[in-house]
């Protein structure tokens, strides 16, 4: 093990980093419809803050090339991630703030590849430090979220709100709110009703050999179908019940909206549950379930002591997996009229413009992210200490 | 298993359940007869099913807003399910609903309203109320600079050009290009042809990205479809070109209604109406360009426009 | 006691035990054992009902099994099988509890007992106690999986091939500890096995079974000394007095053995063996008591010399164990050529001596049939 060698992941990232100088930084558009024209990072930015940019990186090459396994170099490639996160955020924004043209009241400033990609490459460090922090629980929470929150708190107090996704942001508050709370109760309604039923399917499924094939070969088949040809396939249905019992009508189960989406989003998460569930009762240990009878315990006793704690990790994991499924293809929902996130991804598409499209994607972005780091967590706490764990605590 | 972990587990599972459970009855909160109202996904559909929601909810009647719904086939089909009650269609479309029609009569604003008015009752029950006096048609757009050069102002330039061999690259929906009654009626009128490498098809296009793609220049388009109440053509540097042969059927936006609903609710005419005919060309040309260009809501032009009308106090 | 009365099980058409009527004493250890397929799983799993039976009764004590429900039944009888089946998810100590916690014992008691149960075993508490299953290897995991059985102290023990899937090393250690607290606990055990020599070794009665029926229940000398047909005789196979030897453990029939410490004065007492004639060989131990070696009275030189004269005995070869069977001296005297072999305990200290002739005795003592 070499005392001073080369952090290949956190060269990665500084390399990555110093080649995003080479793109667009931000992109500069006379209105938010016109693509406009991109700008490298010293033509956007005033020359001290491009200078800071460019020192954070060469001093993060530096740790990449000369790594020592000492506490400092483990911590400064998280430390330069983050602040590099937050400055091109804060940097970006500063630029908008101070751009103004009196020929052009609707400019809009974008973050451009070349900063996306920048963000991108601090990620990478901070990567390099969570790995390396493994054991230091508190250093490590702070490397991973630090930048993340900082920009969070920007956010929040206004700093950020003259880039221009946050100016499609500002303009339609209201509706970007109820369209996220629509997101996520569509996504974990189907998750929910996918949990009950898929559950019951997949111990169904172990029970009996005779059921396994079609239940499998249906959870399968469905899975496969494209998410807008099954939201399709429930209009017509659905359209027929309602307007022959009215009462579904009001209830606001309709041929459009949440009900078709609901019912094609809960079919789309059986998969993982049925097949985690079948999964988990599998690999179950029949000596343990006769140990447990022959000791004494009653139908009951064995499902709560033994067999549930057992397979729920491998359910949970499974549930963890639909979850994430699930919020991404409610994006596509907001087609056939259920609302959600997918609303600004479509007007974006439909009007041209690429940061209306951003306030879609990158939420949904986040709120996948979120959760499965959330559900890691909870999945480590759930499993029994005695149980191989099946993957890392969440970072 | 711990009992920290038998809580944390339940409560999950009942947050997923009361997700799963709960969610028809918060979303079936408003129960009183509300009237539906929707809108086609386009920055125009969005302004005008805007006014709709605004002047009805004024009128004390309780809404579901359901605007910038889906595309011309979806919102049809919810409409004739009667899974919404309104929403502005364009008088023109009448030719597109129903095929076996005379093509030339479209042409005329007056005469097109009342087929589709007819037509759409008879066969759907659905009523069309009176249009805003706007043309939002099919057009071609130039861009500015390409105008000037080779002074193209009007549709009869722009065969010259053609003829001339001048560059040309038109970038157009799919239904555009091969409607008969669309850029085929220009084509015929006005004495010139596009070969497929003068085209640049869009399967799904719509105008907002046929116009990007002539003002970026992108695969050399200068040359773009659009509709006549575009906001965005000043903005890109884009000019409609004048149809001065009276090519194109007319498109007018009107309200149209479930009769079923229209029945019980009569005053429904009597509030959009007026509203409706107050709206024209370059009006609905201003307001547009407030929502694309400037990226406000459009339920915020809506109500400005309204109350600047004294429609809202 | 255990009563078996004309219990029958089947599967479908075919018959797995047949018309079984069988009485186990209680404290006593009752080896079923026979060709697989012969149904001694199923006669176990009939005794605590998770198998249930078209015919006869089972009666413990005297009370019905039928007349208890299954669960309950279950609790207060041990249960052991062959992959122990620990809950993986629980700790060592929380696997032993289980039982205890079924019967709603309170927490000091159930911490008591588990402690108890880990000397048993002689496994040190506080290494054992919160380890994983997957941490121990297989003689640990099987000794716990007796432990787990025996934590609510119940009468009677099932163990349906505990010891099969442990190594032979291992499984000999787990056989003497068995037996060794058999003796202290003297519980009433079904011990099913497919190892003859195991059944040899720990049944006070064996049960030899085939297709469903008993053949022959007997002690073990009675089955290797008078086999009932040809079955049995073939079963326990033709070198069955060599098998006989391994029901006797040595501790019974050593004698005790003539010494003389380094710290005596050899000579003298080796001149007074000598006169005396009675016994050839004298071991000489050193300041512990511990084995040094053997000494020929007749061939020793004057003064005694310690390295010349004594054959070093500190190999396993030359000694055996007082927890050894008369067949492992047996193979020993074979295998070095020698007629007398010593006895130490676990420190090395002599404790007896053993010769040919005692287990000549004992093979003589049974009249075969030809």
């Amino acid at each position: 093990m070499h005392r001073v060698g080369i952090d290949r992941v956190t060269l990665a990232g500084a390399v990555i980093g110093l080649c995003s100088f080479g793109l667009h930084f931000a992109v500069l558009r006379p209105n938010r419809l016109s693509s406009g024209d991109g700008l490298f990072v010293w033509n956007a930015l005033p020359s001290s803050e491009a200078i800071i940019l460019v020192l954070l990186w060469l001093c993060a090459l530096g740790a990449g090339l000369l790594y020592r396994k000492n506490r400092p170099f483990r911590l400064a490639p998280g430390l330069i991630g983050n602040v590099v996160l937050v400055l091109v955020f804060l940097f970006t924004a500063g630029m908008a703030t101070n751009t103004t043209d009196p020929d052009l009241p609707f400019l809009r400033i974008s973050i451009g590849s070349g900063g996306w990609i920048m963000a991108f490459a601090s990620y990478i460090l901070i990567l390099s430090s969570q790995q390396k922090l493994a054991d230091r629980g508190f250093l490590r929470l702070f490397v991973s979220l630090s930048g993340l929150t900082a920009i969070v708190l920007l956010l929040a107090t206004g700093h950020l709100s003259d880039i221009s996704v946050i100016k499609e942001f500002s303009a339609r508050q209201g509706r970007f709110l109820s369209e996220l709370s629509q997101h996520l109760i569509i996504a974990g309604a189907s998750v929910g009703i996918a949990t009950i039923i898929g559950t019951g399917l997949g111990v169904w499924a172990f029970r009996s050999r005779i059921l396994e094939r079609p239940v499998f070969f249906f959870v399968n088949t469905v899975q496969t179908l494209p998410s807008l040809a099954l939201f399709g396939l429930m209009i017509a249905p659905l359209a027929l019940l309602s307007q022959r019992y009215p009462v579904l009508r009001d209830l606001g189960i309709q041929g459009i909206g949440w009900a078709p989406a609901l019912i094609a989003l809960s079919l789309y998460a059986l998969l993982p549950i049925t097949r985690n569930t079948y999964t988990s009762l599998r690999i179950l240990d029949p000596d343990v379930i006769e140990a447990g009878r022959g000791m004494g315990m009653n139908g009951l006793q064995v499902l709560w002591r033994i067999e549930i704690p057992l397979s729920l990790p491998i359910i949970l994991s499974g549930i963890r997996t639909a979850l994430v499924q699930s919020i991404g293809n409610t994006t596509v929902a907001a087609l056939i009229g259920a609302g959600g996130l997918g609303v600004f991804v479509f007007q974006g598409l439909g009007q041209a413009v690429p940061d209306l499209i951003l306030l879609g994607a990158i939420p949904v972005i986040v709120l996948s992210v979120c959760t499965d780091k959330l559900m890691a967590i909870l999945i480590h706490q759930i499993t029994p200490k005695g149980i191989a764990l099946q993957e890392e605590p969440a970072s | 298993m711990s009992k920290a972990r038998i809580i944390s587990l339940c409560i999950v599972l009942i947050l997923l359940c009361t997700f799963g459970l709960s969610s028809p009855w918060v979303w079936a909160a408003d129960r009183e007869d509300p009237v539906t109202v929707a809108s086609k996904i386009d920055t125009e559909g969005a302004l005008l099913g805007q006014m709709i929601v605004l002047m009805l909810r004024h009128n004390g009647f309780t809404v579901k807003d359901k605007t910038e719904f889906g595309p011309t086939d979806l919102i049809r089909k919810a409409i004739i399910n009667g899974e919404i009650d309104i929403y502005p269609e364009y008088t023109g479309n009448g030719g597109f609903f129903f095929s076996n029609t005379d093509s030339t009569l479209w042409k005329d604003a007056l005469k097109g309203y009342e087929t589709v008015r007819e037509l759409d009752f008879k066969v759907n029950r659905i009523v069309w109320l009176k249009p805003a006096p706007a043309n939002n048609t099919w057009a071609i757009a130039v861009r500015k600079n390409l105008s000037m050069e080779e002074e193209i102002t009007t549709l009869e330039d722009l065969a010259r050009y053609v003829q001339r061999g001048g560059a040309v690259k038109l970038a157009g929906s799919e239904e555009f290009v091969s409607r008969p009654d669309a850029l085929p009626a220009f084509e015929k009128a006005y004495g010139f042809h596009l070969t497929k490498g003068q085209l640049l098809v869009l399967s799904g296009g719509n105008t907002a990205q046929t116009e990007k793609a002539a003002a970026d220049g992108t695969d050399g388009v200068n040359f773009a479809m659009a509709y006549g109440t575009d906001g965005s053509l000043a903005a890109l540097g884009l000019k409609v070109l004048e149809d001065t042969k009276g090519v194109q059927p007319v498109y007018e936006p009107a309200p149209i209604v479930r009769e079923f609903v229209l029945k019980k609710y009569p005053r429904i005419r009597t509030i959009l109406e007026p509203v409706f005919t107050s709206l024209d060309l370059e009006t609905l040309q201003t307001l547009n360009a407030r929502i694309a260009v400037e990226g406000q809501m459009a339920s915020t032009v809506a109500e400005m426009y309204l109350r600047s009308k004294r429609f809202l106090p | 006691m255990i009563h078996i009365r004309n219990v029958t099980k089947r599967y479908g058409t075919s018959i797995a035990v047949d018309d079984i009527s069988l009485e186990i004493p209680t404290g006593e250890i009752c080896c079923l054992i026979g060709p697989s397929g012969c149904g001694k799983s199923t006669l176990v799993k009939l005794i605590n009902r998770m198998l249930e039976p078209e015919g006869g009764r089972i009666l413990i004590d005297g009370k019905d099994t039928r007349d208890f429900q299954p669960e309950l039944l279950r609790r207060h009888i041990g249960y052991v099988i062959q992959n122990v089946g620990l809950f993986p998810h629980m700790t060592v100590a929380e696997n032993i509890a289980v039982v205890p916690q079924l019967l709603s014992w309170n927490r000091e008691k159930i911490e008591g007992r588990t402690e108890g149960l880990f000397r048993l075993m002689r496994m040190e508490p506080n290494q054992y106690r919160d380890k994983y299953p997957r941490e121990l290897s297989g003689g640990e995991a099987q000794r716990i999986g007796v432990a787990r059985a025996l934590a609510s102290d119940p009468a009677i023990l099932l163990m349906d091939e505990p010891f099969g899937a442990v190594d032979p090393l291992n499984r000999e250690a787990l056989q003497a500890e068995f037996m060794k607290i058999q003796s202290d606990l003297k519980k009433t055990v079904v011990f099913v096995t497919h190892d003859l020599d195991e059944a040899i070794r720990l049944g006070d009665r064996i049960a030899l079974m085939r297709a469903g029926r008993i053949v022959q229940y007997d002690t073990p000398e009675e089955i290797l000394a008078h086999p009932k047909d040809r079955f049995v005789s073939d079963f326990v196979g033709a070198d069955r007095a060599l098998k006989r030897l391994s029901r006797f453990p040595v501790s019974e029939f050593m004698k005790e053995p003539v010494v003389v410490k380094v710290t005596d004065d050899v000579d003298a007492f080796l001149a007074k063996i000598r006169e005396e004639g009675k016994t050839r060989f004298v071991w000489l131990l050193d300041e512990q008591d511990r084995l040094i070696g053997p000494v020929d009275s007749r061939h020793v030189h004057r003064p005694f010399n310690r390295e010349e004269d004594v054959m070093e005995a500190n190999c396993p070869a030359i000694t055996v164990r007082n927890s050894a069977t008369l067949r492992e001296v047996l193979s020993r005297m074979l295998g070095q050529g020698v007629k007398t072999i010593p006895v130490i305990d676990d420190d090395s200290r002599l404790v007896g001596e053993i010769s040919i002739g005692e287990i000549e005795k004992v093979t003589e003592e049974a009249a075969f049939e030809c």
